[in-house]
C-alpha cells in the first residue's frame, strides 16, 4: 500500500485536479466529501489530507511514504526526506512586505512578523541586517497594520490580500511551488510504486508522455 | 503536588518494552562476543574536540554541549564509533592487528526541530581495525545480516554504495570545495529539484551534468545497476570503485545475500569521513535506518594510527520496532508468585531461592501486602501461586 500525504487547501485542490488526468489515480480523492482518508485497495494506494506543516512529519517518520506540500513548509521545517519532484503548481512567492506609506522614522532594528521564522531569519542573515523576528500563526497581514511589526515575511499569490490591507511587496525572497517528498526508506523499498505515482503526476503536469529515467525495483 | 516530568525528547522505558529490548540487546551482544570481538565501554561525556574535527560523522548542530568547571566544552557523545577509535588509537594502540571491538551505549543528538533537550538512541555496534580489502567490508555486511537474524527480522534490505564513485566523478570537475560539498550533499539527500537547478548553472560539460543528475536515481537491484554502470564511469577512480562494489556484490551473492541487496551509487555520508564502502540497512515496516556503516580508513590516520577501519552501528530501538512488527519470540519462562505469612517466611525464602537457582522467576511477597491477589496476578502475568501461609 502506497501512502501519500497531501497538504490540505490549495495543494490538495490542485493535486486532485492533476490526478483526474491520470488513468491510474482518477477517482480516488473526493474533496467534496468530509473524509480525510481515501483508499483504493485495488490500486494499492492511500491518500490522506493533512495540515501542510504536518506533511513533512508524516513523511519523515514513514507514516506516509510520500507527500505533496509547498516548498515554503519544506524550507521552514527541514526534515529528513528526499525531495524528488517539483510539481510546478500552486505557484506563489515568499516576499518581504509592509505598509505602502513611507514611515517617518525607520527603526534600526526592524520588527518582522512571520509564520516562517527560519526562512525570514536566514534571509536577513544573508543581507546582514539585524531584525527582530516575531512568530505568528496566521493573518500575518494584521501585524504591521496594528503596529505589532514594521513588516512581514509571508507568501503571496495574486497580491490581492496585501493590497486590500494597504500593504505592498518590498522585496522578493524566493519562488514557491508544490513539491513531492518521499521517505528515505520507502524510496528504496517501495521504489516501483513511488515511481509509478511520480510518472503519472509528471505526465499529468506536462500533459504528455515523459521518459521516466527511474530504475524499477523488483 | 509537583509534577515529575522528564526533559522533552527523553523517555522512560518500562517493564515490558524494557524486557523485550534487553532480550534483543543480549542476543546482539552475545553474537558479537561469539565472533571473537572484544567489548569496550567508553564514557558518556567526551571532549568536544573529538567530534568537532573535519572528519566527523555527526554535524555540529546535532551535538549536545556543556561546559565543565575548567571552561572546556564537554559533550554528550553523539556517536560511538569515534570514541572507539579514540581507544584503539590510544589505550589499545599496542594491540596486535586485526583488532575487533564492539560496544553498546546510548548516544545523544540535539533535537533540531522541537525544543527538546535532544534524543537518546541506544546503539550496538562493532569496529574492525587492520583488515585488508574487501574481506573487511564483507565481514561487516555479513554481521549486519546476522544481526537481523538474531533480532528475528527476516524482511530487510541492505543498501550499499561506494563513496569513491561520487568522489571520482568530482575529480574531473573544476569546482570550488564549497560548491563540491554543496552538490554532493544534494546528491546524498536526493534533492532532485535543487540538484537540477544547481547543476544547470555549473560551468561543466553537459555530459557531467547528466551524470550528476542521474546519481540520486541510480539505485536498485544489483543486476540492473551493474548492467548500466558504464554510464557513469568517467575515470579510473570511478572504475575501481565500481569494480570493487561489483566484487562485493559477487561475494554477497555467494553468501546468499543477493535478494536483500540494493545498490545505490548515489549514497553519500559525510564526504570526508567515509573512504570506501558505505551501507544502510532497513527493515520493512519501520521508516528509519536500522543499521548504518562503512569504511573510514582516514580517521585513524588523523589520530596517529595508520590502519584500515570499518564498522557499523545498529539502532537498537529501530531494530526492536522492526522485531516487534515481525513478533520477536520471547521465551516465556514460568512466573511463580510465592505468598507467605510471617511465620513461614524462612521456609518461603528458601523455597524461592532454590526455585530461582533452577531458572524460574519467583516473586516473594508477604500476604498482607497484596490486597487483590487475582488482579495482581493478572497484571503481572503469574502462572502459578504458592502459598506459605
Amino acid at each position: 500500500m502506497l501512502k501519500v500525504a497531501i497538504a490540505k487547501g490549495r495543494v490538495a485542490d490542485k493535486v486532485s485536479e492533476l490526478l483526474l488526468d491520470t488513468s491510474e489515480y482518477r477517482n480516488i480523492i473526493d474533496l467534496k466529501s468530509r473524509k480525510l482518508v481515501f483508499i483504493d485497495e485495488a490500486k494499492e494506494v492511500e491518500f490522506f489530507l493533512v495540515k501542510p506543516s504536518d506533511v513533512p512529519v508524516y513523511v519523515g517518520s514513514g507514516a506516509a511514504d510520500a507527500g505533496i506540500v509547498g516548498k515554503d513548509i519544506l524550507m521552514e521545517t527541514q526534515s529528513q526526506v528526499y525531495e524528488i519532484l517539483d510539481l510546478k503548481i500552486c505557484k506563489c512567492r515568499m516576499v518581504l512586505a509592509g505598509p505602502s506609506e513611507k514611515k517617518q522614522v525607520i527603526p534600526i532594528v526592524r520588527k518582522i512578523a512571520t509564520k516562517y521564522p527560519k526562512i525570514a531569519s536566514e534571509y536577513f542573515n544573508k543581507k546582514s541586517e539585524p531584525v527582530e523576528i516575531i512568530k505568528l500563526d496566521g493573518s500575518i497581514e494584521l501585524a504591521p497594520i496594528v503596529g505589532l511589526s514594521d513588516a512581514i515575511v509571508d507568501i503571496v499569490e495574486s497580491g490581492m490580500t496585501l493590497k486590500e490591507n494597504g500593504l505592498i511587496v518590498y522585496e522578493n525572497i524566493c519562488d514557491i511551488t508544490a513539491r513531492m517528498v518521499v521517505n528515505r526508506v520507502s524510496y528504496k523499498l517501495k521504489n516501483k510504486s513511488i515511481n509509478t505515482f511520480v510518472s503519472a503526476i509528471r505526465s499529468s503536469i506536462e500533459g504528455g508522455d515523459t521518459n521516466a529515467q527511474n530504475i524499477n525495483m523488483g | 503536588m509537583q509534577s515529575f516530568k522528564i526533559p522533552p525528547g527523553m523517555r522512560d522505558i518500562l517493564v515490558d518494552e524494557s524486557s523485550k529490548r534487553t532480550i534483543l540487546q543480549e542476543r546482539l551482544l552475545h553474537y558479537m562476543q561469539n565472533c571473537g570481538f572484544g567489548r569496550i565501554e567508553t564514557p558518556l561525556f567526551e571532549y568536544y574536540e573529538l567530534f568537532s574535527g573535519d572528519i566527523s560523522p555527526v554535524d555540529d548542530e546535532s551535538i549536545i554541549k556543556t561546559i565543565d568547571r575548567d571552561g572546556r566544552v564537554v559533550v554528550l557523545r553523539p556517536d560511538m564509533t569515534i570514541p572507539t577509535v579514540r581507544v584503539a588509537a590510544t589505550k589499545l594502540r599496542g594491540q596486535q592487528k586485526p583488532l575487533k571491538l564492539f560496544y553498546m551505549g546510548n548516544v545523544y543528538r540535539a533535537d533540531k526541530k522541537n525544543r527538546g533537550i535532544g534524543r537518546e538512541f541506544c546503539q550496538i555496534g562493532a569496529e574492525i581495525y587492520g583488515c585488508s580489502g574487501k574481506w573487511l567490508d564483507l565481514e561487516i555486511v555479513g554481521m549486519a545480516r546476522e544481526s537481523f537474524r538474531e533480532a528475528g527480522v527476516s524482511d530487510y534490505k541492505i543498501d550499499i554504495g561506494h563513496v569513491g564513485i561520487i568522489k571520482g566523478i568530482f575529480e574531473e570537475l573544476n569546482l570550488t570545495e564549497e560548491k563540491k560539498t554543496y552538490i554532493v550533499d544534494l546528491i546524498g539527500k536526493k534533492n532532485l529539484v535543487e540538484l537540477e537547478n544547481e547543476v544547470a548553472a555549473l560551468p561543466i560539460e553537459s555530459r557531467y551534468k547528466e551524470i550528476i543528475c542521474k546519481l540520486p536515481l541510480f539505485f536498485g537491484r544489483p543486476e540492473d545497476i551493474f548492467k548500466r554502470i558504464d554510464e557513469i564511469i568517467v575515470n579510473d577512480t570511478v572504475r575501481k570503485s565500481a569494480g570493487y562494489l561489483f566484487e562485493i556484490y559477487e561475494k554477497c551473492k555467494d553468501m546468499g545475500l543477493a535478494p536483500n541487496l540494493i545498490i545505490d551509487v548515489g549514497m553519500m555520508g559525510n564526504m570526508k569521513y567515509y573512504t570506501g564502502l558505505i551501507f544502510r540497512a532497513y527493515a520493512q515496516g519501520t521508516g528509519e535506518v536500522v543499521i548504518s556503516g562503512g569504511r573510514y580508513d582516514d580517521l585513524l590516520g588523523e589520530m596517529g594510527l595508520n590502519t584500515t577501519a570499518a564498522g557499523f552501528a545498529i539502532y537498537v530501538d529501530s531494530m526492536a520496532e522492526a522485531a516487534a512488527i515481525e513478533n520477536i519470540n520471547q521465551n516465556k519462562e514460568p512466573k511463580v508468585l510465592v505468598i507467605y505469612s510471617g511465620g513461614r517466611f524462612i521456609e518461603a525464602l528458601q523455597y524461592s531461592e532454590s526455585c530461582r537457582k533452577g531458572g524460574n522467576t519467583v516473586n516473594l511477597i508477604n500476604c498482607s501486602d497484596i490486597s487483590d491477589l487475582e488482579q495482581y496476578c493478572k497484571q503481572y502475568g503469574y502462572d502459578e501461586i504458592l502459598n506459605f501461609e
